[in-house]
């Protein structure tokens, strides 16, 4: 079930997260209650997506991560973006643009 | 990391897995904690909130486990960076190999035209190497110069006497230490079988000032040098000690024998030490004082006239070669007050120590402007190959530029391209070195089978050492770099979408191609000019030389030396053998004559002696050195030497009787130009009043190009003993097929003299033709290899032209074109090419003759019908390489034109 979805929107995850990460480094955590939030929670997104997500970016070099200490004194992960992310964001955001405005005019069209 | 042992690779990697878990326990529990206190904070109890978390985060096994791999991934991936820019190259090279099998008859023209050039440049340099640049391995050599006597009228660098020598050590100022060493071919017996071989007689000090230590025992002391025969002492040379005594460690005291006298081994040389001159190396040295026993042949030491040796001295700390010229010049001068008579007309010389690698500065002189020649030969060769494999590359770069853009539009960097066709053509040019480094040393295998044989082999060793290798390699990668780089740059340079979209040629960048192409055609074809040119000057030279009349004339000779000096037999048995030898081997069936000589024209040993003639008065510093010669009865009739008045030395002619003497007509006009020399006299030996009695023909001596001097021939048994003589047999037939008998009878009757090599006289005269062969036969094999380049090139450009136009022919042959004026068309293309080639490589080809006049013989550098043919031969091959091209463009069907639209 999760798969199936995650799949489908891949690319629309990808595009949040990196734009999530334009305004600066931010953890897991703070990532999912933004896109919670900025969503109105009309995506379901499983966090466990979000986090292979964010290891496969890293993986690839569009995010760059660091280990820093919560105020709680743990070890916090944050992510920020790398040249080729802020890249990757660019081309991204245009065809997202493109197959939300496709997405929209089907609707419409109904 | 690949490179470590399996323990600590299995290690590491279960390491790196329990960091990468402990990393996602660190990441997710945060993720749970901070998600909990949120929702509770919202108000949710702690048991709803960890299962709201729980939901909101799917689960948890499956994406840790996917995590899990990512990172692993991740991990790897980091770890092997520096790793993967070597793994990259070795990529490129994959990519590379494949891509010259791909295109495997490019590679292999281009690695034959390569190889060729690379080839023929190692083979040369390898005898440069050898012979030119071989160090002396000895102790400071800049402080090292060689020492020559000068004559007025003789030598500028002559050889000394024994007793000058002696002076010039004791009374100089300008060295700390001044050495003598004399070469000479010795018989060494090791167990039973004497074998012959160059030898080194040296003043004790030899090693000392040298600075040379013995690896084994010790070097001469002074006393081993004092009197003669009293020092009976050898060391060896490293290379003899290996091969004939199998590096025995106990060789320091045994004895050996030195033309069959004992001589007690007292040292062994250090690997690489082979005495002062390249293309001799010794196999052993023993005191000048043993010149008695150990030289074949014997100076009279006591004569300042004798000149047999030659001297190496080190310069004194502080003193220049000019201060030690200028006190050297007051030693001299001191000289010919003490000793007017012996002295008058006497220098000294002193030279670098370079100079005296082949002997004289003259001689090493001339070895190497011949060699500078041969490597811009060589390198003219290697420069018409690259040609080729530049035009090659030309004509790939279609398919090239596509295979680029693509590469590009799929992200690769510009420094990974360039990389990529660098590695291509080193890869290219490391082929084309391996392969050119093994022609070369055929080729050099090959050399020195042309090398000359005299009686005693010169062994000169040319070797493929690290500096050939060295120098083959920077040659191979050199042109690598040239001609890769090129392509590569002008890929990039390009408009990569454009390459990509381009599906066939566009008109304007085709014709600018052709143009470069033609240029390089034009390029080849005026080097091979220039090359042919220079074999066709060197093959007239040496039709000029051969042509010279050497004074003899015995085609069918054998010679065969006999040299009682590699024993130790006294005058009678020697002299009773050699008449023994002579009158048997003249009974032989298939022997028309045979006689016995001294000396023999265009030899490597001559005699001379200093003179005196009855009612003739030398100016103050005339020069009575003349060219002697002892020779039985016969030997003018064997030799085919023309007496010209009076008679030739005959059986009368005996120990006992009236010495006589027979000069050649040079020696008449000097001495007797009024009234002819027959009936006079002269003092040529041992003081011997000898009376003339005939008139020879004038001869060569030493070279063939020599200008006529006086010679002078006495009757072997009148004067001093001589105890090398060499056995002249004219055959009646083919003289190859009596070496064998001959030199078996030799080995009969005289069963105890190590035999020299018997050579024929063809073989013979091989020694003194060699100087025009050589060159002639080199520069020719070069300028046919270039001619075979350029060839190659002018077909490969005309076919590619052809298949380029062919579209534009059909087209002409649409519009009412014949297949004639096709064909005629191409072959002017072709005609235009060569023809502009040939007038650029005649005017490079006049200033080369330039540089070889010093190297030629009676030839005019302009010689006209050189140019002609040279230029004639170029011109029709070049007709030859488009005729082909011109029948298949001749041939175009309009219609299949048509279709291919």
């Amino acid at each position: 079930m999760g798969d199936h979805k995650g799949r489908l929107l891949q690319g629309t995850l990808d595009v949040l997260i990196l734009k999530s990460l334009q305004d600066g480094p931010r953890h897991g955590y703070a990532l999912s209650s933004w896109i919670r939030e900025t969503t109105s929670g009309v995506l379901q997104i499983e966090d466990g997506a979000l986090y292979t997500a964010l290891h496969r970016m890293e993986k690839r070099k569009w995010l760059s991560s660091k280990w820093g200490l919560s105020e709680t004194n743990r070890r916090v992960k944050t992510y920020s973006l790398t040249d080729d992310g802020r890249e990757q964001l660019h081309s991204r955001s245009d065809s997202w643009n493109e197959y939300a405005a496709a997405v929209a005019k089907v609707l419409q069209s109904s | 990391m690949r490179r470590g042992n399996r323990g600590r690779w299995s290690e590491r990697q279960s390491s790196r897995s329990d960091r990468i878990r402990a990393d996602l326990d660190a990441e997710i529990g945060y993720h749970f904690e901070e998600s909990v206190e949120q929702l509770v904070a919202q108000g949710l109890s702690r048991d709803d909130a960890v299962k709201e978390t729980e939901r909101r985060f799917g689960d948890v096994r499956h994406y840790r486990r996917k995590l899990e791999r990512i990172d692993r991934g991740r991990v790897a991936q980091a770890a092997s960076s520096g790793w993967a820019r070597v793994m990259g190259v070795a990529q490129d090279l994959r990519h590379g190999a494949r891509v010259l099998v791909q295109h495997r008859s490019f590679t292999l023209a281009t690695v034959l035209s390569l190889a060729l050039g690379i080839g023929a440049n190692t083979a040369i340099f390898s005898f440069v190497n050898s012979l030119l640049m071989r160090p002396f391995n000895v102790a400071e050599p800049e402080r090292l110069v060689t020492v020559f006597t000068s004559r007025i009228g003789g030598q500028l660098h002559g050889n000394t006497s024994y007793p000058d020598y002696l002076d010039y050590k004791e009374q100089n100022e300008a060295f700390s230490g001044l050495v003598a060493h004399t070469y000479a071919p010795m018989a060494i017996t090791v167990s039973d079988q004497p074998a012959v071989v160059w030898g080194q007689l040296v003043s004790w000090d030899y090693f000392s000032v040298l600075g040379v230590e013995p690896r084994l025992g010790r070097a001469f002391l002074p006393q081993e040098d004092e009197a003669f025969g009293a020092g009976a002492v050898a060391v060896l040379s490293h290379g003899s000690w290996q091969d004939r005594f199998g590096s025995d460690p106990e060789i320091v005291g045994k004895t050996i024998r030195i033309n069959d006298y004992p001589f007690n081994v007292i040292g062994v040389a250090p690997e690489g030490f082979a005495g002062m001159a390249t293309i001799l190396e010794p196999a052993l040295w023993a005191p000048l004082a043993m010149v008695e026993q150990a030289l074949p042949f014997t100076p009279n030491v006591q004569s300042r006239v004798d000149p047999w040796l030659q001297l190496v001295g080190r310069l004194r700390p502080g003193v220049t070669m000019n201060g030690a010229q200028a006190s050297l010049n007051v030693l001299a001068a001191n000289l010919v007050s003490a000793y007017p008579d012996l002295n008058a007309g006497k220098g000294i010389v002193v030279e670098k120590l370079d100079g005296g690698r082949l002997g004289t500065p003259e001689a090493t002189g001339g070895v190497k402007s011949l060699f500078t020649v041969l490597l811009g030969v060589v390198g003219f060769v290697l420069l018409v190959a690259c040609f080729n494999v530049a035009n090659l590359q030309l004509a790939k770069a279609t398919s090239r530029r596509r295979e680029i853009a693509l590469r590009f539009s799929l992200g690769a960097s510009r420094w990974r391209i360039v990389r990529q066709l660098l590695i291509e053509s080193l890869l290219l040019a490391l082929i084309a070195g391996g392969v050119g480094l093994g022609l070369g040393i055929l080729a050099v295998d090959a050399l020195q089978l042309l090398q000359p044989r005299t009686e005693v082999p010169l062994d000169t060793i040319v070797a493929i050492d690290w500096r050939v290798l060295g120098f083959t390699l920077v040659v191979a990668l050199s042109t690598g770099l040239l001609f890769g780089l090129a392509p590569a740059l002008q890929a990039l340079r390009g408009n990569q979408s454009d390459a990509l979209k381009e599906q066939s040629f566009s008109a304007s960048r085709s014709t600018g191609k052709a143009h470069l192409q033609n240029s390089l055609v034009v390029a080849q074809v005026a080097l091979s000019l220039v090359l042919l040119t220079g074999a066709g000057l060197f093959v007239r030279s040496l039709q000029n030389t051969l042509a010279i009349d050497p004074g003899f004339d015995l085609r069918n000779g054998v010679i065969i030396p006999v040299n009682f000096g590699f024993t130790q037999y006294n005058e009678a048995e020697g002299t009773e053998l050699r008449q023994r030898l002579l009158e048997r081997v003249a009974s032989l069936p298939g022997v028309e004559s045979a006689a016995l000589s001294a000396f023999l024209p265009l030899g490597l040993v001559h005699g001379h002696h200093d003179i005196s003639v009855d009612g003739y008065e030398p100016a103050t510093d005339e020069f009575m050195l003349v060219k002697r010669n002892m020779v039985s009865a016969g030997y003018f009739e064997t030799m085919g030497i023309r007496v010209l008045s009076g008679r030739a030395i005959d059986a009368r002619d005996r120990e006992g009787t009236q010495p006589v003497a027979v000069v050649n007509e040079a020696m008449a006009r000097r001495f007797w130009p009024d009234h002819g020399p027959i009936g006079r006299t002269i003092q040529a030996d041992l003081g011997i009043t000898y009376t003339v009695v005939g008139i020879i023909e004038d001869g060569k001596y030493v070279t063939l190009r020599d200008t006529p001097e006086p010679y002078l021939a006495l009757p072997l048994g009148q004067g001093e003993y001589v105890n090398r003589v060499n056995l002249v047999v004219e055959t009646s037939g083919n003289p190859n097929s009596m070496v064998e008998l001959l030199s078996a009878e030799v080995r009969r009757l005289a069963p105890n003299v190590p035999q020299s090599t018997v050579l024929t006289m063809p073989q013979y005269l091989q020694y003194s033709e060699g100087a025009a062969k050589g060159p002639a036969t080199l520069v020719g094999a070069f300028g046919l290899l270039a001619l075979v380049l350029a060839t190659v090139g002018l077909y490969g450009v005309m076919s590619y032209t052809v298949s380029q136009r062919t579209r534009e022919f059909g087209v002409r042959m649409a519009l009412g074109a014949t297949q004639p004026g096709i064909a005629k068309m191409v072959l002017s293309h072709g005609l235009r090419t060569t023809l502009i080639g040939v007038a650029i490589g005649t005017v490079l080809a006049i200033g080369f003759a330039q540089l070889l006049s010093g190297s030629l013989y009676g030839v005019n550098t302009l010689d006209p019908f050189v140019l002609t043919l040279v230029s004639a031969t170029l011109v029709t091959v070049g007709q030859l390489a488009s005729y082909l091209p011109a029948r298949r463009a001749s041939r175009t069907e309009p219609v299949e034109v048509l279709r291919l639209e």
